[in-house]
């Protein structure tokens, strides 16, 4: 089972990718951690997560069909 | 009030609209909206702002017009360049719409200026160009009360959200999303990343869009959403925002203590 990580603004160039798939976890924190060892970059930088377009809190849980999406801060105007 | 047949004629073709009619505009007219920053978001949202008929619109830039601007900021020419923006914005847009009273501010937004002028107006435009800017006039606009209409940009994408208006029964802002200001090298600017100078005068029109949904009450606002845009795949991406549970105790809970915050040091 995966699900769908979709990267926003700055982190397409940390990843180097718009959106992958991986092996689906139920916490937030597993998650985090097989990002951050796919794409170490993502490691210290800004975003929220959301959950099937619903931003998660640290106890969100990840539903098996999940879609998800990293979002950074923007600052531009 | 009677209005004019000038008034009339000039707003014809939103007057006509279903569901907008006189009353819609004259919502607009007796409306005041203060937009903060004068470049690649603020001149699109000025100029629909200025020709939809909010009757008192507030300009604040404290910057001049350079070349580089041009590619984005449509309301300076080749000949405003070194000159004042909030100033040369405002000529244009006087020239635009005359039914519309402008207040210019050729100023940097510090929390003095927050503090005394945002009390006046019914809604704040963030169309700034960096965090400490930002997170200013968001715990400004918290304090307050007033409505907040945010949008931002990086390269290809640009993000809009209205803060501080209750939506099933809360109110959230952007330190909702983002609790603590990133550092100063952590996030790319429109200098370092590069723009497109359609992305912000899309983004910029979204904003007047919602500003003009709140005046009039037509529609959705994005309360308590965050919209994303991608102009590479026209597409967009909507997230219902929820409250953080470390917003508050980040956030400056007295008109003293925001005062006393140093928001350039807290982004650098």
């Amino acid at each position: 089972m995966t699900v769908e990580v979709q990267f926003f603004g700055q982190l397409i160039d940390k990843t180097g990718k718009s959106s992958i798939q991986i092996e689906h976890t139920a916490s937030l924190t597993q998650l985090k951690e097989i990002l951050f060892s796919d794409f170490p970059l993502l490691k210290g930088s800004k975003f929220i997560i959301a959950i099937n377009n619903k931003m998660a809190t640290e106890h969100s849980a990840i539903p098996k069909d999940a879609k998800i999406a990293l979002m950074p801060p923007f600052s531009g105007g | 009030m009677e209005k004019s047949k000038e008034y009339i004629l000039r707003y014809q073709r939103q007057i006509t609209l279903n569901g907008f009619g006189i009353v819609a505009q004259e919502k607009l007219t007796n409306a005041k909206v203060l937009v903060v920053g004068a470049g690649g978001l603020g001149c699109p949202i000025l100029q629909y702002l200025v020709a939809a008929g909010v009757g008192e619109v507030g300009i604040i830039d404290n910057d001049q017009v350079a070349l580089s601007n041009l590619n984005r900021q449509t309301l300076f020419g080749q000949e405003d360049i070194g000159k004042d923006k909030a100033i040369i914005a405002a000529q244009k847009l006087a020239e635009q719409n005359n039914l519309v009273k402008l207040n210019v501010f050729q100023q940097n937004c510090d929390q003095s200026f927050a503090l005394e002028q945002f009390p006046y107006y019914d809604i704040i435009v963030d169309a700034t160009d960096n965090f400490a800017t930002r997170y200013l006039i968001n715990d400004a606009c918290v304090l307050l009360k007033k409505p907040l209409v945010f949008g931002a940009v990086s390269q290809f994408e640009g993000q809009v959200a209205v803060f501080n208006v209750m939506k099933e029964g809360q109110s959230l802002n952007y330190r909702d999303l983002f609790p603590v200001p990133p550092k100063n090298n952590e996030v790319l600017s429109c200098a370092e990343g590069g723009v497109l100078g359609v992305l912000p005068g899309i983004i910029g029109m979204m904003q007047a869009m919602e500003v003009i949904k709140l005046i009039t009450g037509m529609g959705e606002v994005l309360a308590n959403e965050l919209l994303t845009y991608n102009a590479l795949s026209q597409e967009n991406y909507k997230i219902q925002i929820v409250q953080h549970s470390d917003s508050e105790k980040n956030m400056p809970t007295t008109l003293e203590a925001f005062t006393s915050l140093n928001y350039q040091w807290l982004c650098s």
